[in-house]
């Protein structure tokens, strides 16, 4: 295989969980991201799915710096970024950029909208300062923000028109690589819509490529070439996007695919009852097993004790690789017992 | 059975930069047993309009200009407060968007809950405490008994959602409202709200009034939507009706910004241009219009009253009281007939 532009080697993030002992450790660790692998190709678009807890954001933290792994390796090139020192790690950042949820918080109040998208170049010491304010103007331009208004507080403008600046702020130094953490979900579904099909042009024009993680399938049907559905702080499913919709294979994708709500409400009205049961498992107290099994509407079909007692690993099968003990062609839809 | 009836209800606030009209000529019928969705985009409206009805709206700053809310053969706007105490939570219930602020941090959802009946059936607590119980079962929560003595941050956010919809059905209401109750949750854990709300509702005949500003949920909840945008209803229709032949530009817009399951690579995003309007700007004309392709001259001149719809448009038979408030809306309405509303779309995504 040739060399990803990202590529995660079984990547672990633990955070400590209740009172500490005298010697300030944790009596015990939540596992946020469980042994995480996965590849971003150049100008990929890699979208990663799952419920609220389940460690997409930590994951996203972790790839840029913000959280440092306790274990497993992110490869940039094939150069382990916590490796880095000095320089070579600066550099090694301005390749990888982030795009927040909240463009409320995202942006510093007390900055114009030039300032903020100059501040990454000034940081980096690229350009001088001149041309770092036309390069600012240039992007604004770019996501679609009037360069007149470059010298405006966040609170003049709208979620959307905010998003955009944080998103000229990240593309200021070029990045390779984009991770955008659920970044229309404070957004209007209009403004968000905006911001989506901003995001598909600015991928096409600089060939960017992006880790876009989100909770809305649509939303990632709709930008990501390739799917990966995280539970519980593992990858329980990756697939090419129109493979994974078609044919989900684990069954928790399914339940994630039958929950997606559809703007239409024959077909909602003539759907039974959901077939869902319970909430995403307490991080404290990990199911055994498969993380999965308590809520899984195929158990009935495999041997049951065994989803409760392995953990299924992750195998993979051409451009698919999924967790899970089913057989491959087993039904979509059993109720459990 | 009419059992709450809004008219030409009038909100304004009164705040630091200038009069901000939150709602105007807004008018609602819900009838028992019905869904109504109220469905906007943040800032159109729709939870002031909610919160109004039940006389929620902090005043000052905010001021009831006109309007009358008629519910059980008085309007609540100018019932005395006794009288709206009696109302409230009793017979036209709230279910607000974040459950871990609409409940009380330091009291065990238990004693949170039954306060409701002591109140307003003047149960004993012992009484209360055990219709509460049976509540929570109602609403899937395992062990209810236990739950009973929990504290809200030692429930999960879809627990907490599921304890105040028990909690605001306790007494039976006649009229839920339901302000985005589903909006802070999980896609799985909102899919089981919305059945368990469908479900209480087939059970007890309740009628909701659902603020969403998510199409996708409302499809799934309601029998008729109302539209808003910039405090005004722009556009009613049957909840079908609406999705396959939207009659107002902004609606035809909303769905066309919803990416879908089914097609999502043959159809680009087609969001509306723009953004709504500073509602402190007062407008002439049409609020809809700078941002809209159907715009005429006359649009930005003169507001589209919202009128009610020929019962034919291009060999569609409309059914059922629809209005629109838009100059051009035969011409919206012939315009798209929206795909994917079909089942058959559905299957193609799996």
């Amino acid at each position: 295989m040739s060399q990803a532009l990202l590529e995660l080697r079984d990547l672990v993030v633990r955070f400590p969980l209740g009172p500490r002992n005298w010697r300030g450790r944790a009596r015990s660790m939540v596992h946020a991201v469980d042994g995480v692998s996965l590849r971003i190709e150049r100008g990929e678009s890699l979208g990663l799915v799952g419920e609220s807890g389940c460690g997409k954001s930590t994951l996203a933290r972790a790839i840029i710096g913000l959280v440092r792994p306790d274990s497993g390796s992110i490869l940039l090139d094939g150069q382990a970024l916590h490796a880095l020192r000095g320089q070579a790690a600066r550099l090694a950042r301005r390749r990888i950029q982030m795009l927040h949820q909240d463009p409320y918080a995202s942006l510093d109040p007390r900055r114009t909208a030039l300032q903020s998208v100059v501040e990454p170049l000034a940081i980096q010491r690229l350009f001088k300062p001149r041309q770092r304010r036309l390069r600012a103007l240039l992007l604004l331009d770019a996501v679609g923000l009037d360069p007149l208004a470059a010298g405006r507080f966040p609170h003049e403008f709208s979620g959307g028109q905010r998003q955009r600046i944080a998103l000229a702020r990240a593309l200021a130094l070029e990045p390779e690589l984009l991770v955008l953490d659920e970044p229309t979900s404070a957004l209007d579904v209009s403004v968000q819509a905006q911001v989506v099909e901003l995001l598909g042009d600015l991928q096409r024009r600089f060939g960017l490529a992006y880790l876009f993680i989100s909770h809305d399938l649509a939303l990632v049907r709709h930008l990501c070439a390739r799917v990966c559905v995280m539970y519980f702080g593992r990858v329980v499913e990756s697939a090419p996007r129109d493979e994974l919709f078609a044919q989900p294979a684990h069954p928790y994708t399914r339940m994630l695919l039958d929950c997606a709500p559809l703007a239409d409400p024959v077909f909602e009205r003539s759907r039974r009852a959901m077939l869902v049961w319970g909430e995403a498992p307490s991080l404290a107290q990990p199911p055994s097993g498969c993380a999965f099994h308590p809520r899984c509407a195929s158990r009935a079909l495999v041997a049951r004790d065994r989803c409760s007692r392995e953990q299924p690993p992750l195998l993979t099968q051409g451009l698919r690789a999924r967790a899970c003990f089913l057989p491959d062609d087993a039904p979509s839809d059993q109720r459990p017992p | 059975m009419k059992v709450l009836e809004v008219k030409n209800l009038r909100v304004r606030f009164d705040t630091p930069r200038g009069r901000l009209q939150a709602i105007d000529e807004f008018s609602l019928e819900l009838e028992a047993g019905q869904t109504v969705a109220l469905v906007g985009e943040s800032g159109s409206g729709k939870s002031v309009a909610g919160q109004a009805i039940l006389g929620l709206i902090p005043r000052p700053p905010g001021v009831i200009e006109t309007g009358e809310v008629i519910f059980g053969g008085q309007n609540l706007l100018v019932a005395p407060a006794e009288q709206l105490r009696r109302v409230r939570g009793k017979q036209i219930a709230i279910v607000f968007q974040d459950p871990l602020s609409a409940l009380h941090p330091l009291l065990p959802i238990g004693l949170q809950m039954s306060e409701v009946l002591e109140v307003h059936e003047g149960l004993s607590r012992r009484e209360a405490r055990r219709r509460c119980a049976r509540a929570l079962g109602e609403v899937g929560l395992s062990d209810p008994e236990q739950r009973l003595d929990a504290y809200p941050h030692e429930l999960s956010g879809g627990m907490r959602q599921r304890a105040l919809i028990a909690m605001a059905l306790l007494c039976n209401p006649k009229v839920l409202i339901a302000d985005e109750p589903t909006t802070a949750l999980d896609v799985t854990v909102q899919v089981q709200i919305l059945d368990l709300l469908r479900r209480l509702q087939e059970q007890h005949g309740t009628a909701i009034l659902f603020v969403s500003h998510d199409l996708g949920l409302v499809a799934r909840i309601a029998d008729r939507v109302q539209v808003m945008y910039a405090g005004r209803v722009v556009e009613v229709a049957d909840a079908p009706d609406l999705y396959r032949r939207p009659m107002h530009p902004y609606t035809l817009g909303l769905l066309a910004s919803v990416p879908k399951l089914s097609r999502a690579r043959e159809l680009r995003l087609l969001p509306i241009p723009g953004a709504p309007p500073d509602p402190l700007e007062p407008l002439s004309g049409c609020a809809f219009a700078p941002r809209c392709t159907f715009v005429q001259k006359r649009c930005v001149e003169e507001r589209p009253p919202l009128a009610a719809i020929a019962r034919n448009v291009s060999d569609v038979v409309l059914v059922g009281g629809r209005r629109s408030a838009c100059f051009e809306r035969e011409r919206v309405g012939r315009t798209v007939e929206l795909p994917g509303s079909l089942p058959a779309g559905r299957q193609d995504a799996r």
